[in-house]
């Protein structure tokens, strides 16, 4: 199934200064996707983001949206909108006038106006709030809010810069289930920041790993799960093991090692620390030749020691061998 | 830590001398006695007297034609100002700023010598136009750094959200930077004006034999003799600052008690 | 990361030119001139010769002058020192208040500062004049015998300044104490000191930007108030500030009041700079 491309970045590179902070973007982004820019913070997403958005221009390479180059059209006259991190909500205007306001910019006639926001309250489920002000609501009524005043405008692209990042655990939770279903009911296509891997893999279409102003990798969650091209990815989505051996680097999930018992586990190693965290218990083991590996399992082992030794291992399709960039 | 109560003492009693001679004025000036310490009984024949005064109403009309002129080319010079600064940030604009803030940071009687000097030499003729200028000169430090503050503050997303959403970048300053600087463009006007209205120092050297102020006019009076209506003057101005005030402080309740409404229902919602 | 965007190539001229204008026109330019007026010679009759002189300066070390340049600094000393040591705590206390408190006594605060200098002033007048409020109150509890006579004396001079000074002190030390981090001295009690050493070592330290705002705004200008040495001190107490409108008014000898007023200006840059060195703070604390 082919679709459309909505959106090419062409060799973006943009500089603030002595730091590069891209260095040469390529992504074509298909049209209805959910693809999330993944990345700790520095990594240029967010940079990216905005030159997407207008706010912000590279020092070269193109935009392409919807086959027309929009490197140097102005954010105001974009067919994209954003969700900003912190909402940026107008604190003096009614959450239907935030809504609105994109609408009343474009002079849709005002019962239009209030029939698209009542239509986009009941979206976000926030039916009856229109005449709240932003500072009466809570902080995921505000993000339903910020969510509506950029859908309401129905861009070609959404674009969403961490916008769970200032809410608590279990509402993030939430958000990202309804974040999806609405991508989906609307059928927009959403670039999402995050540098959270689970939020990514959990909502994704595709993952873009970006790290040092570089796209590291861009695939499908499980691909760069199970499939890492270079040992920054590998480390940074789930947290595999990186073992260096000759000239070659391998990922190894830490679920994927293997303790005593089976056949695979041929080689020697310390038990440095044990630790229990998130439901998982982890050991780190050093080897023989002073690297170190860390294994998880669900539960809690008592069979291993801190201090002790003990052998173990990983089946060889386990060990995917990777680019080694130095993570 | 436990709450002492000296402190609150100690506040309220330096806090009620500063309150000892204005209070007097009040007291005075329904004094029946032209000599001050004698309570010569109940009258209000200075405030009939101060309302027969036409110079003092003439001075009193200046002021406030002079403190309406300084502030608000105070407010379109401020507010620019920071506002260009805010847009583009170079070592020219620190330097300009800073010699812009020297009217409220040197004495006052530099200034007035100075002006006194300048239009001299330029050949201006004393009077409301020389008043002005000079009273600008400090009125625009106000204006300038509550602006900036205000500007220093805003959340910068909120412009670019109006710029995301569609708006020009003149919609963008009319929907989203002058609303949040208008709080700053008023308190620095409100300062601003009460500073011209209060002024003596300056306006002495630049008023010229023709205009009169109010502070002008009074301290002339004072220097000259005892004048109870002066008295009547210090009343009626300060139930006029009273009344001010109180009017501000209840926009300011008013607004807070919205904003407690607001806070109020956000609980209850998280709860 | 919302604060990384570019620098606007273009300057907003069209913002900036009026405030650009006027700051040169009206604030640069006569400062200047008043350096070159310092240096120039009185004219016979009217105005000033453009003729290089540095009699004005001579004639500031005449006897006559720095006595009245040393008279004012000690007033000025005197009422920095009261206003100080009335302001501090004052301003200490209000900022440990709860936020209704702060509120009120802010406003408590500001309708004095709102009424007329003058006519506050004048209120003292009423306070200290012969056989006035003071007099009376005094005699009538028989402390005193007979009137003070306190108007025109040097007391009278230097409460009408720490009067007319406080609130800037006041003003300068709060909006300092108000923004100090009270957990600090917590930690420094959790630490161990004292609740005395605590303050020496930490509240005045962070509060020490306002205290010294405080002190620039109010040693300076207190040698330029001529009026309140007018009014409460009659002829008798003679400031900078008076000398200089004397020589402007009567003396008509611009360039002396332009050397008077150089010197002052020089005072209270070497001021301002010494406060900065001291703080590292670019701006004085509770200005505006």
């Amino acid at each position: 199934m082919k679709k459309n491309t909505i959106l090419q970045l062409k060799g973006i590179r943009k500089r603030f200064g002595e730091t590069t902070v891209l260095s040469g973007i390529d992504l074509s982004i298909e049209e209805g996707e959910f693809i999330t820019l993944l990345g700790s913070s520095g990594c240029g997403k967010t940079t990216t983001l905005r030159i997407i958005a207008g706010l912000e221009t590279p020092d070269s390479g193109q935009v392409i949206l919807d086959g027309a180059d929009i490197t140097a059209l102005e954010p105001n006259k974009r067919p994209v909108n954003t969700v900003f991190q912190n909402y940026a909500l107008f604190p003096y205007m009614t959450v239907a006038d935030n809504i609105g306001y994109g609408l009343k910019i474009r002079k849709v006639p005002k019962p239009d106006i209030a029939a698209k926001v009542e239509e986009m309250l009941q979206l976000v489920q926030l039916e009856g709030y229109g005449s709240r002000m932003p500072g009466q609501l809570s902080g995921g009524q505000r993000q339903r809010v910020a969510i509506a005043r950029a859908v309401v405008n129905e861009p070609k692209v959404l674009l969403l810069d961490e916008p769970l990042g200032a809410l608590d655990l279990k509402l993030r939770r939430q958000m990202q289930l309804e974040l999806k279903r609405l991508q989906k009911k609307l059928g927009t296509t959403f670039i999402y920041i995050t540098h959270d891997q689970e939020e990514a893999i959990n909502m994704s279409d595709r993952i873009a790993v970006m790290h040092q102003g570089v796209l590291e990798q861009a695939g499908a969650p499980n691909e760069v799960y199970y499939h890492p091209k270079t040992s920054y990815v590998a480390n940074f989505v789930g947290s595999a093991n990186i073992l260096r051996e000759g000239n070659a680097a391998y990922a190894i999930r830490t679920e994927n090692v293997l303790m005593n018992g089976e056949p695979e586990c041929t080689r020697e190693a310390a038990v440095l620390e044990k630790s229990f965290a998130g439901g998982q218990l982890r050991i780190l083991f050093q080897l023989r030749d002073g690297q170190r590996i860390t294994a998880s399992r669900y539960g809690l082992d008592a069979d291993i020691r801190e201090g002790g030794a003990c052998r173990i291992g990983w089946r060889p399709e386990h060990a995917v061998e990777v680019l080694d960039d130095g993570q | 830590m436990k709450t002492k109560k000296w402190p609150f003492a100690y506040v309220g009693i330096i806090t009620a001398i500063t309150y000892i001679p204005i209070l007097l004025t009040v007291v005075y000036s329904f004094n029946a006695s032209k000599i001050s310490s004698v309570w010569g009984g109940f009258s209000l024949e200075w405030y009939r007297e101060l309302f027969r005064d036409r110079d003092l109403g003439e001075a009193l009309v200046n002021s406030l034609i002079l403190a309406f002129l300084s502030c608000l080319s105070a407010a379109v010079v401020g507010t620019t100002g920071a506002l260009g600064m805010y847009r583009w940030k170079s070592r020219l604009n620190d330097a300009v700023a800073m010699v812009s803030m020297l009217p409220i940071m040197i004495p006052e009687i530099i200034l007035g010598m100075v002006f006194l000097s300048v239009f001299s030499l330029m050949n201006l003729p004393f009077g409301m136009l020389t008043l002005v200028i000079a009273h600008t000169a400090f009125c625009i430090p106000y204006v300038y750094s509550m602006v900036s503050t205000r500007l220093v503050g805003m959340d910068k997303s909120l412009e670019e959200a109006a710029l995301d959403l569609g708006a020009s970048p003149f919609r963008v300053f009319w929907d989203v930077t002058f609303p949040t600087i208008l709080p700053g463009i008023l308190s620095g006007v409100m300062l601003a004006f009460a500073m011209s209205f209060d002024d003596v120092v300056i306006s002495i050297f630049v008023t010229g034999s023709k205009v009169n102020t109010l502070p002008v006019k009074i301290y002339t009076k004072l220097k000259t003799g005892v004048t109870p209506e002066v008295n009547a003057l210090a009343a009626v101005m300060l139930a006029v600052t009273i009344a001010l005030i109180a009017a501000s402080a209840a926009v300011g309740n008013w607004t807070n008690r919205s904003e407690r409404r607001q806070i109020k229902s956000q609980e209850k919602e998280n709860v | 990361m919302g604060n990384k965007s570019s620098p606007k190539t273009r300057p907003p001229w069209l913002l900036l030119a009026p405030m650009y204008a006027f700051t040169i026109l009206f604030v640069a330019l006569p400062i200047l001139y008043m350096f070159l007026l310092s240096f120039l010679t009185r004219a016979e009759v009217w105005g000033v010769e453009f003729q290089f002189t540095l009699a004005n300066y001579k004639r500031i070390l005449e006897p006559l002058y720095l006595d009245t340049f040393l008279e004012s600094f000690r007033l000025a000393l005197i009422s920095t020192a009261l206003v100080a040591l009335i302001g501090y705590p004052y301003g200490y206390f209000m900022a440990k208040m709860s936020p209704a408190w702060k509120k009120r006594m802010l406003l408590l605060i500001m309708i004095p500062f709102w009424t007329s200098a003058l006519i506050r002033l004048y209120g003292w007048i009423i306070v200290f004049r012969s056989n006035g409020v003071l007099d009376s109150l005094l005699m009538g509890l028989h402390i005193t015998g007979e009137p003070l006579k306190l108007l025109y004396t040097y007391p009278a001079v230097v409460v009408g300044m720490v009067y007319a000074l406080l609130p800037f002190m006041i003003l300068a030390v709060y909006s300092s104490a108000e923004k100090m981090d009270w957990s600090l001295v917590e930690a420094a009690r959790d630490l161990g000191a004292s609740s005395r050493l605590a303050f020496w070592t930490v509240t005045f330290k962070m509060t020490l930007p306002g205290l010294l705002s405080g002190v620039v705004l109010t040693f300076i200008p207190s040698m330029g108030l001529f009026f309140i040495a007018d009014l409460l001190g009659g002829n008798k107490i003679v400031l900078v500030g008076s000398v200089i409108q004397e020589q402007l008014t009567k003396g008509r000898n611009q360039p002396f009041a332009a050397a008077l007023s150089a010197v002052l200006m020089v005072l209270t840059v070497l001021m301002i700079r010494l406060y900065r060195r001291i703080t590292g703070a670019s701006k004085l604390e509770g200005l505006v």
